[in-house]
């Protein structure tokens, strides 16, 4: 059996919060805050920007996180809220690539991303069935009301959690996703359970 | 969940999590990260930028300054563009040297190229160090020595006509310098990017108009024009960006220039002809025998021009062939011109 990665964190029982103080005074310990997240926030940069954007931006949310772990929130055990507010602060900067990553994606149901593991390509086929369609609707929404949906979407935040991520009310991340959603099944069409 | 968010989930679960390449990257970004953090704060900050950018240097062989911050701690350029005008910026904050001074610039290059013979072709490598001495009052006196260095023959037999490694060489240098429009343009390049870029493009307009198919062969298509005009303006800005001729004001308009070229695209992975990692734009380009790229590459932080790569695709497509590079190694200002050895061969004009 090949050995472990050197750089690999140790299972721990550790949350977030205990990591980012302990990298305080060790600043190597953050490796594992990256160990646990960076694959959540490289698939959620990449669905929104593709996968090319994502290997820069999933880096530099975690290079901005470690600068900026002195004011995180101890109390707050979970830090997933607050790495996926930082991405989504990194992908705000691009949203006009990103528009036209979904406008293009609505266009075309081809897969263009270079894959090279079988699974993968039939993943993406399947994936590709509802693209254009989903494409054409998140090219639709504001960059604020796509957000909240992506956030709820893909990260499973909690309303709380995508208010404290974006700095935002709790009740505008309710508004934004209530009229996403409207938006969205203009352009999605439901299938109803049998 | 309902159905629209489920369906969202589940595309996004579909999605490939990063290559171990791009989790390395990151990773060892985020550990140098770590070991400048630890680095006291006494140092300056090109010391810090030093140090982050040795320890990403052991941690990985790869591209490792996509996120370094800036000299001036500001952010990374964020895409080719922003990175040409910082590179602008740069340039055009030197200092540009005084009447009485001289400007000495050392550069090593090494071109591919086919050489003919009566009955062979062969395609080689060949190194060259060249270094040049600019009187800042009299550029036109200015004087280059060439040191020829190794020749490599990749095809066919190794040519006999070349120069051996160590010929030294020397050449009147003068005429070399900015003069990179047809003989029919007239007056000094202007030092405003716009201006400059305009000025390229209508001299590349007519000289591509002024060219006569060859007997036999159809005139170019507005396409093909078209696409001429733009190799043209490409290649004249980027053979003006690794001129040591221009004044840290041209400097800087020609990397304005080429900062409005859509198609360059920002390069976190590049290597000079010296081995020094550097960022920088990648411009792709139609030739006439198709594709080429251009590679301008920069000191990160301080944007200082270190050399540039060009590449050309062969007309059938495949692998990109090298095709020419350079690495600026020294630039300062000194006091005196070399003498030309007496038993030196006759300088030459470049």
């Amino acid at each position: 059996m090949p050995a472990p990665p050197p750089q690999s964190a140790p299972p721990t029982a550790e949350t977030d919060a205990q990591l980012i103080e302990v990298s305080l005074r060790h600043p190597e310990r953050f490796g594992a805050l990256f160990d646990r997240h960076h694959e959540a926030i490289h698939r959620y940069v990449h669905l929104r920007l593709g996968e090319s954007a994502a290997d820069d931006i999933a880096a530099e949310t975690f290079l901005r996180a470690f600068r900026g772990r002195t004011r995180y929130d101890l109390s707050r055990p979970d830090a997933r809220a607050w790495l996926y507010g930082i991405a989504s602060n990194l992908v705000d900067a691009h949203r006009r690539a990103e528009a036209r990553r979904y406008r293009a994606l609505a266009r075309s149901a081809e897969v263009t991303d270079v894959v090279s593991h079988d699974e993968r390509v039939v993943q993406r086929v399947s994936a590709a069935v509802m693209q254009p369609r989903l494409a054409a609707g998140l090219a639709a929404l504001s960059p604020g009301d796509r957000t909240v949906l992506l956030l709820v979407a893909c990260a499973q935040l909690t309303y709380e959690e995508i208010a404290e991520a974006l700095g935002v009310p709790r009740g505008t991340v309710g508004s934004r996703l209530n009229r996403a959603r409207r938006k969205l099944r203009t352009s999605i069409t439901i299938e109803e359970p049998s | 969940m309902t159905d629209d968010l489920q369906e969202i989930k589940t595309f996004h679960d579909t999605l490939p999590g990063p290559s171990a390449t791009a989790t390395a990257k990151a990773k060892d970004l985020l550990a140098a990260e770590a070991v400048a953090e630890r680095t006291p704060r006494t140092g300056s900050g090109k010391h810090r930028l030093l140090l982050r950018m040795a320890a990403v240097g052991l941690a990985a062989a790869v591209a490792a300054v996509a996120f370094l911050t800036g000299a001036d701690g500001g952010a990374t350029p964020a895409n080719a563009a922003e990175l040409l005008q910082e590179a602008a910026t740069a340039a055009g904050q030197q200092q540009a040297p005084q009447p009485g001074q001289i400007l000495y610039v050392n550069r090593t290059e090494q071109t591919w190229m086919t050489v003919w013979g009566r009955d062979s072709r062969s395609e080689v490598t060949q190194e060259i160090n060249r270094e040049y001495w600019i009187p800042a009052a009299d550029p036109d006196g200015a004087l280059a020595r060439l040191t020829y260095g190794k020749l490599r023959t990749h095809t066919g037999q190794a040519p006999t006509s070349m120069e051996t490694p160590g010929t030294v060489e020397f050449q009147r240098a003068g005429p070399c310098t900015v003069n990179v429009l047809s003989p029919t343009s007239k007056g000094n390049l202007p030092a405003d990017p716009d201006q400059l870029l305009a000025r390229i493009r209508a001299d590349a307009v007519a000289s591509v108009r002024n060219e006569r198919p060859e007997p036999g062969t159809a005139p170019p298509s507005k396409d093909q024009i078209e696409r001429l005009v733009e190799h043209t303006v490409v290649s004249r800005l980027v053979t003006l960006a690794g001129n040591p001729f221009p004044g840290p004001g041209l400097r800087a308009a020609v990397l304005g220039a080429l900062s409005k070229i859509p198609t360059a695209t920002m390069r976190t992975d590049l290597t000079d002809l010296a081995g020094r990692q550097g960022v920088g734009a990648s411009i792709r380009y139609q030739g006439p025998d198709g594709w080429q790229r251009a590679e301008l590459i920069f000191e990160p932080g301080t944007y200082r021009f270190l050399g540039s790569r060009h590449l050309s695709e062969p007309p059938r497509g495949g692998t990109e062939v090298l095709r020419y590079a350079s690495a600026v190694l020294e630039t300062k200002i000194v006091k005196s011109m070399p003498k030309i050895p007496a038993d030196a061969p006759e300088a030459v004009t470049c």
